[in-house]
């Protein structure tokens, strides 16, 4: 963590962590983002969702001054990122969509890199084990595969500790493993304060993740999607159950489980702990013949608002 | 500016060291080499005189008035030919500057290359400044090495040399070198695509190998216009150690080719003044306006530029 943005103040919880105020970013002939607003907390980690082409990767060029709004601005802790450029990439590690390593560099050579103009003192061989690539740490990064050359992007993101992580589609390319890698570090960012935004249109890791989902579609702003909400999970099982199992009170996430009508119903921080739930029931020897989830799940919001953006007339 | 904005000795070392680091190609030391066999070949083979005063040979700039000069003199001019000369650095070094500068930005902006580095916290005009040295270090490395091979033939053959001369000389070459590479980085800056930059570079590097020189001297009347092309500053200052020996102003009246290797010039003095405007200090004025003010555009340029096409 650099500090910088707490100990100047900036890091005041009533100043967002990112900031987008009405952004509105046209190419020669289309609109990529129109008057898009978005404001996340400090802590935060924000999901934006939305199709190919939605102008998820245009909102974070802006962020990160890649791109130039035609209207609007975008902030990080305050800092204008045209204007105060410098200021929003010393607390800011990114990777962009299309992260592109030096062919004749190895991965520690980008490492050290990052590290000298970052002034960080840590050594490169710390960043490069976090994201699983100490075997590859002397091996030119043009020889890498997609999946290293995104974690090595990822390494260079979190030199510096950075307080604000963006991250244009970290998925985009990994196996399952180096998934689940790049999602145990975006958690353990958010574990030591940073605030996390990242993009993508894979809706299992954003349910996973984020505290919010802005859903971008057509360059618009549609929706935002609170995923921390609780989830009210119904579930019939075989044997039907004479008792409330202590282990699905034990389950992170579970706030309370009940016995309705032989009908297990558990209280969830989130609709995703519905899988722990699940699970442990089938660890304890139940069958599960069916779930009922109460609430509207990610998933079909997302698909309400892809359908709804549809043009009929095109389709 | 605040300190944090003010640039940082480590972070500029660290970019050089970087970028030095990408030099690591296969290319770089067979251009080295090829610089050397040039050298040695000039210096070996082009270093003749013909025996007749107030001959001069492959160049305007060296009259051979006094006897006791036919010695390293030559062989250091021997680079110099302002004729159309494949043997002169004269028309090669502007080929080093420009390849090495031209993809510096376009190249690495079409690739997603610069938000790798332009991401970072570190003025955008730092990276530049840091990107140029590390490749004007590779450009004088690339210069120097096979002048120093020179200057150990030349002294092997000739038993009078001016090191201090020499150095001079050497200095300039690389300063000409630089100026190109500054031109290189610019046009890098400028261009929308990789194909576009290489365009302009070769109609540059076309313009480059018009001679210039003899119609500056022959007063020609655009002159004043072409003083200030960075081949006319590079001539002026390679040559300043030799201001005793030669004038600046000469007319040519007689020009035999002997052979398309070997051109011999004979000259008349229309003044033993040397005009203020051929002097070395506008030289090395122009030829540093030449190294910073394109690089300086191109810093400009690209703090204002979008790093993605859409």
């Amino acid at each position: 963590m650099t500090g910088e943005s707490r100990t100047d103040g900036t890091s005041d919880e009533t100043i967002p962590a990112i900031e987008f105020d009405g952004v509105t970013k046209e190419f020669t002939g289309r609109t990529a983002i129109d008057g898009v607003s978005i404001a996340v907390r400090p802590g935060e980690i924000y999901g934006l969702l939305g199709p190919n082409g939605a102008g998820k990767t245009t909102a974070i060029g802006v962020l990160l001054n890649v791109l130039r709004p035609t209207e609007g601005s975008a902030r990080v802790f305050g800092h204008d990122s045209q204007t105060d450029e410098l200021a929003v990439a010393r607390v800011t590690g990114s990777l962009p969509e299309g992260f592109t390593p030096y062919d004749t560099l190895t991965g520690r050579e980008h490492l050290e890199f990052v590290c000298g103009v970052r002034e960080d003192d840590t050594p490169p061989g710390e960043y490069l084990e976090r994201v699983d690539l100490a075997d590859a740490a002397d091996q030119r990064a043009g020889t890498y595969s997609r999946g290293m050359t995104r974690r090595l992007g990822l390494a260079m993101a979190l030199v510096g500790d950075p307080d604000v992580l963006v991250l244009d589609e970290p998925f985009a390319g990994l196996d399952p493993t180096s998934a689940q890698l790049v999602r145990s570090l975006v958690c353990e960012q958010r574990a030591g304060g940073s605030t996390v935004l990242f993009s993508s249109h894979q809706l299992a890791h954003v349910q996973e993740l984020c505290d919010r989902v802005g859903i971008l579609s057509a360059g618009t702003l549609v929706d935002e999607h609170i995923l921390s909400e609780t989830a009210r999970i119904s579930i019939t099982t075989d044997p039907p159950l004479s008792d409330v199992p202590r282990e699905i009170l034990e389950c992170d996430g579970v706030t309370e489980a009940t016995l309705e009508s032989e009908r297990l119903v558990v209280e969830c921080e989130r609709a995703r702990d519905r899988g722990v739930v699940v699970s442990t029931i089938v660890e304890a020897g139940y069958a599960v013949l069916d779930i009922d989830t109460e609430g509207v799940s990610l998933e079909e919001t997302f698909t309400d608002v892809v359908d709804r953006d549809v043009d009929p007339s095109t389709s | 500016m605040t300190d944090a904005d003010r640039i940082r000795p480590g972070v500029v070392r660290t970019i050089v060291v970087t970028e030095l680091r990408r030099f690591k190609r296969p290319w770089v030391p067979l251009a080295l080499l090829v610089w050397i066999l040039v050298s040695v070949w000039r210096t070996v083979y082009g270093a003749e005189t013909d025996g007749t005063p107030e001959v001069i040979s492959s160049t305007a700039y060296v009259v051979r008035v006094n006897p006791e000069t036919s010695d390293a003199m030559y062989a250091v001019f021997e680079y110099l030919s302002v004729w159309w000369h494949v043997n002169s650095i004269h028309l090669l070094v502007p080929l080093v500057g420009l390849v090495l500068g031209y993809e510096l930005i376009v190249t690495e902006r079409e690739r997603g290359r610069l938000q790798t580095s332009f991401l970072l916290p570190a003025r955008r005009s730092t990276m530049i400044v840091g990107w140029y040295i590390a490749r004007g270090v590779v450009l004088a490395v690339v210069l120097t090495v096979p002048l120093v091979v020179g200057w150990v033939l030349i002294t092997s053959r000739f038993e009078t040399g001016d090191p201090v001369a020499y150095a001079i000389f050497t200095v300039a070459t690389v300063g000409y070198g630089l100026a190109w590479l500054s031109i290189g980085v610019a046009v890098s800056a400028a261009a929308q695509s990789a194909r576009q930059a290489a365009t302009v570079v070769a109609v540059l590097y076309c313009y480059q190998l018009v001679p210039i020189h003899h119609l500056i001297v022959s007063g020609d009347p655009l002159y004043q216009l072409q003083l200030l092309d960075p081949r006319h500053a590079y001539l002026t200052v390679a040559t300043a150690p030799y201001e005793h020996l030669f004038p600046r102003l000469h007319t040519n009246v007689a020009h035999d080719v002997y052979n398309w290797e070997s051109t011999r010039w004979r000259t008349t003095f229309t003044s033993e003044e040397i005009p203020a405007y051929l002097s070395w200090p506008v030289g090395v004025a122009i030829l540093l306006s030449w190294i910073v003010l394109p690089l300086v555009y191109a810093a400009r340029n690209v703090a204002d530029t979008e790093l993605v096409s859409q």
